[in-house]
């Protein structure tokens, strides 16, 4: 091999620096602190024709309000995410109702006078909440980590005031059965009495946390989804109650049972009322309750009680009376399912989402410019910031919490999520 | 190149053809579907993008209607597609002998290209022709990253 | 100064910090998805799969998502408005024929790329696509000042068609770069059951993902669409605005890839200053649909109280899919909601007490069945 001429045809060859050994903590000396190339990597300063003039705030209000009012035009592509929750939760929605139902039930008997029925109605309300922690905790995306549903206490989120309200619910209901089976007849009703209080944002609460999303469907619906939920949650919950009673051996003309059946009917005519009520004013924002899947399941479920109603008008029996209480129990799991799924079709329907955006927007031109706007300001009524222990107390549920999903392994798959394109089909790293 | 990287390919998917409403009409091309681009040297298939922003010319009183394509798919990467070269004869640039020519005339069907699929062509010699149900690539290739 | 969008639960103070958020200015933007991309690698996301067609035009990548932070929305707008082809046919001065161009003869040829050579000289191509030497604006020629000869509208013109809905119809299609408002009233925030979405000292909004886990409550609650949660990590996520790069002092990584300077970064406002600036030189120009989306409103009209990435748009809100009015529909809601819902609750109690008062009557008679009902329920107490 002939020897080549390797010298640079600029410069020198390359040698070792000069260098020290480092000190521990040595700061490197080309290392800036902070780079802030925020400021100069902006093209369009004063020396472009980008936008010389003054601002006149105005007329940029002004062209602001125009192209956002008026009449509304093409919509194009998704504006809205549609929610991600699976079966489990219509179903943690319907047992919900029935514990608060048959919590409310159980007060109702006790005033009434009747222990007995007040006894097993409080275990009937423990049972039907029993399922839903389960229910709740499956249908997270990371399951281990329910803990944090608990880690702050926000009574601006729906879902948080919720699950609080849950668990104290259960606590409480717990409380009253053990109280019931100890033998402390009185503890349990004052126990049960004061679920009320709880059960009765737990049966309302799940209402609210669909009105406060941005679903055209249940926004709009948003004073009436509290109360049709509440009517589903009385209905079933005094239907759930009536039946493991008559199971019991209550017998056919006692109050209770006569009552039971007040309740059902009543709440259950109620939830037609109140449904047809918001069909009406909805208008287009109510067309995914009425059609497809949920549409079905939302007409079929109001049939359901219409037969069950009838069947209590004539004189037939006990048994029509069950299967009038099986009916309402069916059609209140059903109306939870329509009611959430349309939800997710509606969310998806991108000419409802306009409509009820636009239907806020007030125009140069409208003559109702002055009329006032009651809204819940965030800056009026902010929360309270967390102090130190709050801080504190939420660090350690979230460690908890961590811990948790690690020794009960991971629900969900990991993605080790590098973009250089492992795909997604490979399976999941612990 | 940019198709073996997922975030690039995923911006652009597939070999596609710009062409106006009137021509797709005109041959029943659909927004999305297939097409196949001819020329006398060779024919590539494309999907189509139907896009008001092509439009036709009138040139000597006859109606000339254009089509866009670009250049960038081949048999490799994450995602494959035909490549525009097929069209035009092999003229090379004097300095560094990349393809040069870059307008032809052509015409357009709807459909799929005749022959194997741009997927067979990357992996496979056959010696006997390719079997209409033989030549389905998402079904025997589907891509990586999909 | 520490921040003054509403304190939720957990935000974080800093005294040195201000807001900071983007001025996404669509009229610059053309459309090469250079912010997708930088995003995604900065912030290590996988790809989404490609799929042709998901989203329409050259948007094959669908919208926002968990694993997508910023999205371009390619919009072609086939039709000019008849607004705009009446300013168009008034800038060109209504040239003869109505605006129409007759056919070029043979000797001319097509394409006419130089904008002169060879075109029937009764015709001054050059002049009607720089739209007459008198016309001091011209969309076609918007920000290309003194470019003269514009070689589109030249080529347009041998088409034979309507040179003023051509002019017209010149900004047919549009680009914009979507991605997470940050919204000074931020409903993913406020639906949050564990705190993972935060304020931070930037007043950006950004979700903890060692806390998130996976509700999906956020997803509905955010009226543009932009939080998701991921189908198999299990989390949602969304833009941070870059937060780690905040605080070293660098700008996000999409803004600092746009090579049009069309998303723009730094304190708000400065970014707004500008942005109502560049919408006056805007109308100056000619472009009088050119407004601003989530910034310089009434307080009464102010989207989700101002955006914290807001935007320059020349189309109507839906046309980019965004919604013309919206705010946290937890605070527009939750109050009127919960009365309705925890008050129905009390009247069902109230209800179901009055309705066993309803029942309390025995049954009354002295026949043996009645007799025998009496026995029944008086021994269903022992």
């Amino acid at each position: 091999m002939t020897q080549r001429d390797r010298t640079p045809a600029l410069g020198t060859h390359g040698e070792p620096g000069p260098w020290q050994r480092a000190r521990p903590g040595a700061r490197v000396a080309l290392q800036r602190e902070r780079w802030a190339d925020a400021a100069w990597s902006f093209l369009y300063k004063d020396d472009t024709r980008y936008a010389p003039g003054p601002a006149d705030m105005q007329a940029v209000a002004q062209a602001n309000l125009r192209m956002r009012g008026g009449e509304l035009g093409e919509v194009h592509g998704p504006v809205l995410n549609a929610h991600v929750w699976t079966w489990e939760i219509p179903l943690y929605f319907w047992f919900g109702g029935v514990a608060t139902g048959s919590s409310f039930v159980s007060v109702a008997c006790d005033l009434a006078g009747d222990q007995r029925s007040a006894a097993i109605a409080r275990k009937v309300a423990l049972a039907a909440v029993a399922p839903s922690p389960a229910l709740l905790i499956a249908d997270l995306g990371r399951p281990g980590r329910f803990l944090n549903m608990l880690r702050i206490f926000k009574p601006r989120s729906p879902m948080n005031l919720g699950a609080w309200s849950l668990v104290g619910f259960s606590a409480l209901a717990t409380a009253a059965v053990g109280a019931d089976l100890l033998g402390r007849p009185r503890a349990a009703r004052a126990v049960g009495g004061a679920n009320v209080v709880v059960g009765g944002y737990l049966g309302s609460y799940t209402g609210v946390l669909l009105a406060t999303t941005a679903v055209p469907l249940w926004a709009r619906s948003r004073l009436f989804l509290g109360p049709i939920f509440v009517c589903t949650a009385a209905a079933t919950g005094a239907a759930a109650t009536r039946l493991t009673l008559v199971a019991a051996g209550l017998p056919q003309a006692h109050p209770t049972r006569v009552g039971l059946g007040h309740i059902e009917a009543g709440a259950m005519a109620g939830e037609l009322i109140l449904s047809r009520l918001n069909e009406r004013r909805l208008g287009r924002a109510g067309f995914n309750l009425e059609h497809g899947t949920p549409g079905r399941l939302f007409a079929g479920a109001k049939w359901g009680v219409r037969i069950g109603l009838q069947l209590l008008r004539r004189p037939l029996g006990p048994r029509a009376h069950h299967v009038a209480s099986c009916l309402y129990l069916g059609a209140g799991l059903a109306f939870r399912y329509a009611w959430v799924g349309a939800g997710q079709l509606s969310a998806r329907d991108d000419e409802a989402v306009a409509r009820m955006a636009r239907g806020t927007v007030v125009t140069p031109d409208d003559a109702l410019l002055d009329r006032p706007r009651r809204r819940f300001q965030s800056r009026a009524r902010a929360p309270r910031r967390m102090g130190a222990a709050g801080a504190r107390y939420a660090e350690l549920v979230r460690r908890a919490s961590l811990l948790a999903e690690r020794l009960l392994g991971r629900g969900g798959a990991v993605t080790g999520r590098s973009g250089t394109g492992a795909p997604p089909s490979q399976p999941a790293r612990p | 190149m940019s198709r073996n990287l997922p975030w690039l390919a995923e911006l652009q998917p597939e070999m596609f053809a710009e062409l106006d409403p009137a021509l797709a009409a005109d041959r029943g091309i659909e927004d999305g579907g297939w097409m196949v681009i001819e020329t006398a040297r060779g024919e590539i298939e494309a999907r189509a993008k139907v896009t008001p922003r092509m439009r036709p010319l009138k040139v000597d009183g006859r109606v000339v209607h254009q089509i866009a394509l670009p250049w960038h798919w081949g048999f490799a990467g994450d995602v494959r597609g035909d490549i525009t070269n097929d069209l035009g004869a092999l003229s090379g640039e004097p300095n560094v002998s990349i393809q040069e020519s870059k307008a032809f005339s052509c015409n357009v069907r709807v459909g799929r290209r005749a022959g194997p699929s741009t997927q067979r062509l990357a992996d496979v010699r056959l010696d006997r022709p390719v079997r209409a149900d033989e030549d389905d690539p998402a079904a025997e290739y589907p891509s990586e990253i999909t | 100064m520490t921040t003054r969008a509403a304190p939720t639960e957990i935000a974080i103070d800093a005294p040195d910090a201000e807001r900071m958020g983007f001025f996404t200015d669509t009229t610059v933007c053309i459309g090469c998805k250079a912010c997708e991309v930088a995003c995604k690698q900065w912030n290590d996301l996988p790809a989404d799969g490609a799929r042709f067609g998901k989203g329409s035009s050259y948007d094959h990548t669908g919208g926002l998502n968990a694993s997508t932070w910023r999205h371009v929305r390619f919009v072609e707008i086939a039709e000019p408005t008849p607004q705009a082809r009446e300013d168009a046919a008034q800038r060109l001065g209504a040239g003869g024929g109505g605006g129409r161009i007759p056919a070029i003869p043979a000797a001319g040829g097509a394409g006419g790329a130089a904008g002169g050579a060879g075109v029937a000289a009764d015709f001054d191509l050059v002049a009607v696509a720089a739209g007459r030497a008198d016309a001091d604006v011209d969309v076609a020629a918007a920000g290309r000042a003194d470019a003269g000869v514009d070689v589109a509208a030249a080529a347009r013109a041998h088409a034979g068609v309507d040179v003023a809905a051509a002019v017209a119809a010149m900004d047919d299609w549009v680009f914009m770069s979507d991605v997470c408002k940050h919204c000074t009233n931020a409903g993913c925030l406020d639906a949050c059951p564990t705190g993972a979405l935060i304020r931070t000292e930037f007043e950006t909004v950004v979700l903890q993902a060692d806390v998130c886990n996976g509700c999906g409550y956020c997803v509905p609650a955010c009226p543009f669409g932009v939080v998701a949660r991921d189908h198999e990590d299990g989390r949602a996520a969304k833009c941070t605005l870059c937060y780690d790069r905040l605080q070293d002092g660098l700008e996000p990584a999409c803004a600092k890839a746009c090579p049009t300077d069309s998303i723009q970064f730094g304190p708000y406002d400065e970014l707004v200053a500008l942005a109502a600036r560049r919408v006056g030189e805007l109308h100056a120009r000619g472009v009088g649909d050119a407004y601003l989306y989530g910034a310089g409103d009434a307080p009464d009209d102010e989207l989700a109280g101002g955006l914290g990435a807001f935007f320059l748009l020349t189309e109507p809100p839906e046309c980019y899919g965004l919604p013309a009015q919206a705010d946290s529909p937890i605070q527009e809601h939750v109050v009127p909601a919960t009365a309705a819902a925890y008050g129905a609750a009390l009247l069902a109690a109230a209800g179901a007490a009055a309705a066993f008062l309803l029942a309390a009557r025995r049954p009354a008679g002295r026949g043996p069945r009645a007799l025998a009902r009496r026995r029944a329920i008086a021994g269903w107490q022992r």
